[in-house]
């Protein structure tokens, strides 16, 4: 192989027109004239497909430079950051929520300190949870105790 | 005159002391956001737009364009101080813009920008008046057939001028049409692809989209590439230009606008091509083409004047066609849409106050934002150093609390960090997220109009290419992509890319 990005995207391109098939066969199909719900999916699957065949192809073909470093690290530390700060808003509530999101994602940064960092977390904080919850009635509690 | 007749209507809606405030909000927030390095006016628009959901339409969309020229300024700022463009028209800005500041002239370029913007403002805010009703008649004639090809000349266009590969342009919008697909079908009720999540009958939330696609992976790019804020600040001087500045920097504003306007109502293409044919027109025009990217200040005058002048006229395709020309566009469209408007030809006539008001609060925007940063800019400058360390997490909380606003659903916020995760892989495959973001919007639309030009054809296809309207786009997208093929193998496009 001789151009990694080309062959990933392909295969992105390849694997979503696949499902988008499956998907779409069990929409009716439709004709010309009176097309049903699956009739424009299956017609951008096919296209995704053919434009998939032609990345993985040319990946083959045509040198690219590699990709550079994926700091998987830093990607996890903020999806985990937003992900955990989802399921407690509801659950802890947003005074548990909003510190938990705040320091995961500032550990994930080479520059993380403490004592900025707890400075940022009371004041977003509480700014967050009189601006958010107290003044605009966000309907999430200031601290919960599980269950919704 | 039906013109000041017109702008009489925008004149009473914007002059209005709800617009005004929020005009002034929106410029304000703008400036603030976009001042911080690295984000542009795409990720402050997708931020900021939970913030306009409870608004009248109108207000929204007035403070959405406060946000936008407040932001695209806000890059400017940071353009000229520091070498960090916020988005890819500021680069143009950066060449000379930062010469002068590094010579000691930071005062004089942050001002010759910000009156450039200004005038530049004004004589599209006047030239948007003129053209967009003869545009709004035009597209009355507009029936399913020319709207679906006018849609596939906005993403082909959208396709053509994407800076990575063509190839990966076409698979970015065929998934974006996609995953627009998700949700209820309007036409027979079934739901589509929602894998049995109940929550997604009625789509995904562009806002979602939009923040994790922009918002989140720009986080992590930065993150990865250790941005240092505090270094490098040049010192500022004096804001005054002198007369010797002024008779070089007024021409090029005045060509600066006239390209920039008319770029700007190109389909697909943004404020980036105004910007660099601007900046081209002027090095070829001067008498010392050698002396620019060392600090020139028309080479600061006329892009920054024509990246405002299409940053308003590119509103034109948007509400008289509802085909957005760039990304910020598309995030425009998509707020209305939210709001049950459905721009098009009928929306001037329809909705005068909303679309008269928006365009004459862009030149109020446009006037805030000269007292705004002229003044002010000391302020601007100290927001340049805080440490990104501590900026993050919280535009992190920003995002996560708009994203579970939307519908009080925790389930937005989740898909919100899946599209960064998704923004995050196009990054590093050298796939743009803009077409993306086109594709997923347009999507319900394209299908809609397809079917019902099929419908009134009785299935015959030809129906694009008999209608002479439709053939002629159909015609600009078939051309432009041989084109743009064509000149891939010629060497002057690297070039070009440069």
């Amino acid at each position: 192989m001789r151009n990694i990005r080309d062959f990933g995207a392909g295969i992105i391109y390849l694997v979503v027109a696949w499902i988008v098939l499956s998907m779409a066969s069990h929409y009716p199909r439709g004709s010309v004239l009176r097309m049903g719900p699956g009739y424009f999916p299956r017609i951008l699957a096919f296209a995704l497909g053919f434009v998939g065949l032609i990345s993985v192809g040319r990946a083959f073909l045509r040198y690219g430079t590699p990709i550079e470093w994926i700091e998987i690290k830093k990607l996890a530390g903020i999806l985990a950051a937003i992900t955990v700060s989802g399921i407690l808003l509801r659950g802890a509530g947003i005074l548990i929520a909003l510190p938990a999101l705040i320091l995961i994602s500032a550990g994930v940064s080479p520059e993380f300190r403490w004592r900025p960092t707890i400075l940022l977390i009371i004041i977003l904080t509480l700014l967050s949870a009189l601006i958010f919850v107290q003044g605009l009635g966000l309907p999430v509690p200031l601290l919960g105790f599980g269950g919704n | 005159m039906e013109l000041f007749a017109n702008l009489g209507i925008g004149l009473t809606t914007a002059f209005s002391w709800t617009n005004l405030i929020y005009c002034f909000i929106g410029v304000a927030l703008g400036t603030l956001i976009g001042v911080l390095p690295g984000l542009g006016p795409t990720a402050t628009i997708a931020m900021l737009l939970p913030i306009t959901f409870n608004l009248e339409p109108v207000s929204a969309l007035i403070m959405l364009a406060g946000i936008y020229y407040g932001s695209q300024y806000g890059g400017s700022t940071t353009s000229i101080l520091i070498n960090v463009p916020g988005e890819a028209a500021a680069v143009i800005t950066t060449l000379d813009g930062h010469q002068m500041a590094r010579r000691g002239d930071a005062g004089k370029a942050l001002a010759v920008a910000a009156l450039g913007s200004f005038i530049a403002g004004t004589i599209a805010t006047l030239f948007i008046a003129l053209f967009a009703p003869f545009l709004a008649e035009f597209a009355l004639q507009f029936g399913p057939a020319e709207y679906f090809s006018l849609l596939v000349l906005g993403l082909v266009m959208a396709i053509v001028l994407a800076r990575s590969s063509l190839l990966h342009a076409w698979g970015m919008v065929i998934l974006g049409l996609l995953v627009g697909l998700i949700g209820t079908d309007i036409n027979s009720g079934i739901t589509r692809f929602t894998f049995n999540i109940p929550e997604l009958a009625d789509g995904i939330s562009f806002v979602v989209v939009a923040m994790g696609l922009f918002g989140i992976t720009e986080i992590v790019r930065s993150l990865e590439e250790n941005p240092s804020t505090s270094e490098n600040i040049q010192e500022l001087s004096h804001l005054m230009l002198n007369r010797e500045d002024w008779k070089h920097a007024w021409p090029a504003i005045l060509r600066g606008t006239v390209l920039g306007s008319a770029m700007g109502l190109l389909p697909g293409s943004g404020s980036i091509l105004g910007a660099f044919a601007a900046y081209s027109l002027e090095k070829k025009i001067s008498s010392y083409p050698h002396k620019f990217g060392t600090g020139v200040i028309e080479g600061v005058a006329a892009p920054e004047s024509a990246n405002n002048a299409g940053a308003q006229t590119s509103f034109i395709p948007m509400l008289t066609l509802g085909i957005p020309s760039n990304p910020v566009m598309a995030l425009m469209l998509g707020a209305l849409i939210l709001h049950g408007i459905i721009p098009g030809p009928l929306l001037m006539t329809e909705q005068p106050h909303l679309f008269w008001g928006v365009i004459v609060s862009m030149w109020i925007g446009n006037l805030f934002l000269v007292i705004l940063n002229l003044p002010l800019i000391g302020v601007w400058v100290k927001l340049l150093t805080v440490p990104y360390s501590l900026l993050y997490p919280a535009i992190l909380v920003f995002c996560v609390i708009g994203a579970f606003s939307l519908n009080n659903s925790e389930l937005d916020i989740y898909l919100m960090a899946l599209f960064g995760l998704c923004g995050y892989i196009f990054y590093k495959l050298d796939c743009e997220p803009a077409p993306f973001l086109l594709g997923y919007i347009l999507g319900p639309m394209m299908e809609e109009y397809l079917r019902r030009a099929l419908l009134i054809s009785h299935g015959d296809p030809l129906v694009f290419i008999q209608r002479p309207i439709s053939v002629i786009m159909l015609s600009i997208a078939l051309a432009s992509v041989i084109a743009m093929w064509l000149a891939k193998f010629s060497p002057r496009y690297e070039n070009l890319i440069e």
